[in-house]
């Protein structure tokens, strides 16, 4: 999978113009600066506005969120709806105040994302009036883009990720429209945010388990280069599971019984999942499919695209081992306007 | 569902809850909630012949509003109840002496009934039938600019209810 | 009591919160709130007068509503109705109470037997999936191994689902 690429350089002319440079870089520099950018908000302070840029129903929606990270705490949003990061732990606050998120390592490993990615580096334009690089993740069978991570040049804190369809048009997109801080020496120790209170007393994190209750299903692969990285329980029966394919992250939420429809939320689109009818919601938090087989309801979400979000779940559903390439072809597939049908 | 035409009972089975969700929060009790999607549902199977592949929940929030304001007029021809002409004069909702209203939703509801009409409609279809300003103003047949001075003031007068009535 | 208008053109926050603004006026709002403690307090009022109507949960009907309007015997729709029904007196039609009649016309007895089985008889072992809380465990676990900062952010935007 992993390539070498050719280096382009073109130089400009003594008149002071500079000629764009474009060094295109081996796949595992494009890597190392992925793997720099997953912790790079722990190691640096920062402080800014960030946009959630999604389409639905070919209308774009935006949402700002301010974030900022101090002595390696990450804190989104403020007033009654913010997030809090810090090792391990997530916190959540709702209109009834703080609740517990997380609080275990995680163990399951993700595969790098090299494993099923072709990937480039090279320059971008600046963000947030950062000077950024950005890793490029095409397709190695059609060597569409299919995922763009824009990275701060200095700190490697990612400014930007957009997740573009396989016709390479961005649908959703999460990053920086302003850095009022970024790096810089870190004045004091990190302050401990666990003075927040918990309204929910049990044990926030679900079970992670070995073996499934019966009839639930957990595919150490799923084609299309997911891996099983972790397997859990709820407090309610729910099994948890959550896959990535090195770049996209997929949780799948599997309950026994069948589908209560007007239980759902409204709005959403209906959606064929392997000739199963289910529901399907384009939010700020990713895309969400529904449905149910064989007396088991099941919700996956992800920021992936519609088409290999209904890839996935057929792959899910069907017990068939399919290759990599045919699973890709059907996502390549026009399905629909907005890949729904 | 037949060229992105659905059937009457898709409507039902998948919709019908949000119409009905629809009409409450306009009319502001189930009993003429019930009349409305009644109502309502006369003329979406009427419609379905005609109905062209779109936004469906835009449609039925579009007939579900139709036949509201339609009884809204027919109401103000035979009045039965004093309806507040001014909207700067809107009144916060006071609870009786004995009832106490535990539920945030349900301050909010009667927040939303004590509001006029040209403000709890627009107000109704942005954030309860999720319809953009195009769609509403279509509905309504008014211009995007109105839609969205309503929408506005109807929002600051909620909020004015709201903090008043918690206050 | 209710404030003078901010801003001659104050609407704009509510376009703003709903994504309807154009580029222009987003600058300009997002350049107000920088500098201006009153537009951002305006701002958060008309977000939760917002925010707390889109958390209003879905409203079921009463149980006899759906019953009602399958129990009447079924009438043919005349031959000569109207396509585009006139307004109806609701107040009239309170008392009439012929909900059989348009279900009949439409659906036929077999649908309407599909109808009361979807709406009036509760499935065995139903589950109703937590949209919202699945899209937040999501973003949590996805924080815990990619970039929090881009994985929890979606947690401090307003639920995209109503119930």
């Amino acid at each position: 999978m992993r390539r070498l690429a050719r280096i382009a350089v073109a130089v400009g002319v003594a008149a002071g113009l500079a000629v764009v440079v474009l060094p295109i870089a081996r796949a595992d520099d494009a890597e190392s600066v992925l793997e720099r950018a997953r912790n790079a908000t722990v190691r640096e302070d920062f402080s800014g506005l960030v946009q959630i840029e999604w389409l639905t129903d070919g209308k774009w929606k935006t949402a700002r969120v301010p974030v900022n990270g101090t002595g390696g705490t990450v804190q989104v949003g403020e007033g009654t709806r913010q997030a809090e990061g810090r090792g391990d732990e997530r916190w959540i606050a709702g209109v009834s105040g703080w609740q517990a998120g997380w609080d275990e390592p995680v163990s399951g490993a993700v595969p790098a994302p090299s494993t099923h990615w072709d990937l480039t580096l090279g320059k971008a334009d600046p963000i947030a009036g950062r000077t950024t690089v950005v890793v490029t993740a095409s397709d190695p069978d059609t060597g569409t883009a299919r995922l763009k991570v824009y990275c701060d040049k200095d700190t490697g804190v990612m400014l930007r990720r957009e997740v573009l369809d396989h016709r390479g048009h961005v649908v959703r997109a999460v990053g920086f429209v302003e850095v009022k801080k970024l790096g810089g020496s870190r004045a004091t120790a990190p302050a401990d945010p666990v003075t927040k209170k918990s309204v929910k007393q049990q044990d926030p994190t679900p079970d992670k388990i070995a073996d499934l209750p019966a009839g639930f299903d957990a595919p150490a692969k799923v084609p299309g280069g997911y891996v099983l990285a972790g397997r859990y329980l709820r407090d309610d029966g729910t099994v948890q599971l959550y896959y990535s394919d090195g770049l996209f992250g997929v949780s799948v939420f599997e309950q026994r019984g069948d589908l209560d429809w007007n239980g759902l939320p409204h709005g959403g689109n209906g959606v064929q999942i392997d000739g199963t009818s289910g529901r399907g919601y384009e939010v700020a938090g990713g895309t969400v499919l529904v449905w149910d087989r064989d007396n088991v309801a099941r919700t996956v979400v992800s920021d992936a695209t519609v088409a290999d979000l209904r890839a996935f779940a057929a792959a899910f559903d069907d017990r068939t081992d399919h290759s990599p390439g045919i699973v890709r072809r059907i996502t390549d597939f026009v399905l629909g306007p907005f890949g729904w049908s | 569902m037949t060229d992105g035409v659905p059937t009457w009972e898709e409507v039902a089975r998948d919709h019908g809850r949000f119409m009905y969700t629809v009409a409450y929060r306009l009319a502001g009790n189930d009993e003429d909630a019930q009349d409305l999607v009644q109502e309502a549902l006369i003329r979406v199977r009427r419609g379905l012949e005609r109905y062209e592949p779109g936004s469906l929940q835009g449609w039925l929030a579009r007939i579900v509003t139709n036949v509201f304001l339609d009884e809204v007029r027919r109401r103000r021809r035979r009045p039965t109840a004093a309806l507040p002409d001014d909207p700067e004069r809107v009144l916060p909702p006071s609870p009786g002496a004995d009832e106490v209203s535990t539920q945030l939703s349900d301050d909010i509801q009667a927040a939303l009934a004590a509001l006029p009409e040209e403000f709890r409609v627009p107000v109704v279809l942005c954030d309860v039938a999720d319809q953009s300003y195009e769609q509403i103003a279509a509905s309504l047949g008014i211009p995007v600019g109105t839609v969205r001075s309503r929408l506005h003031r109807g929002r600051r007068m909620l909020r004015t209810m709201l903090s008043e009535g918690a206050a | 009591m209710n404030r003078e208008p901010l801003m001659p053109d104050e609407d704009v926050l509510s376009a703003y919160l709903d994504g309807e603004c154009t580029d222009a006026e987003r600058a300009w709002v997002d350049e107000q709130l920088a500098t201006s403690e009153e537009t951002r307090a305006v701002l958060a009022e008309v977000a939760e007068a917002r925010d707390a109507v889109r958390a209003l949960p879905l409203r079921d009907a009463p149980p006899e509503f759906w019953a009602r309007l399958l129990a009447a015997d079924p009438q043919p729709v005349p031959a000569d109705a109207p396509s585009v029904p006139a307004p109806v007196d609701l107040a009239e039609a309170r008392r009439r109470r012929s909900p059989g009649r348009w279900l009949a016309a439409a659906a036929g007895v077999a649908a309407a037997a599909v109808i009361a089985a979807v709406i009036l008889v509760p499935q065995p072992q139903t589950v109703t999936p937590p949209v919202g809380a699945f899209t937040d465990a999501h973003a949590v676990r996805s924080s815990l191994q990619d970039d929090a900062v881009s994985s929890l952010a979606p947690l401090a935007v307003a639920a995209g689902f109503r119930r």
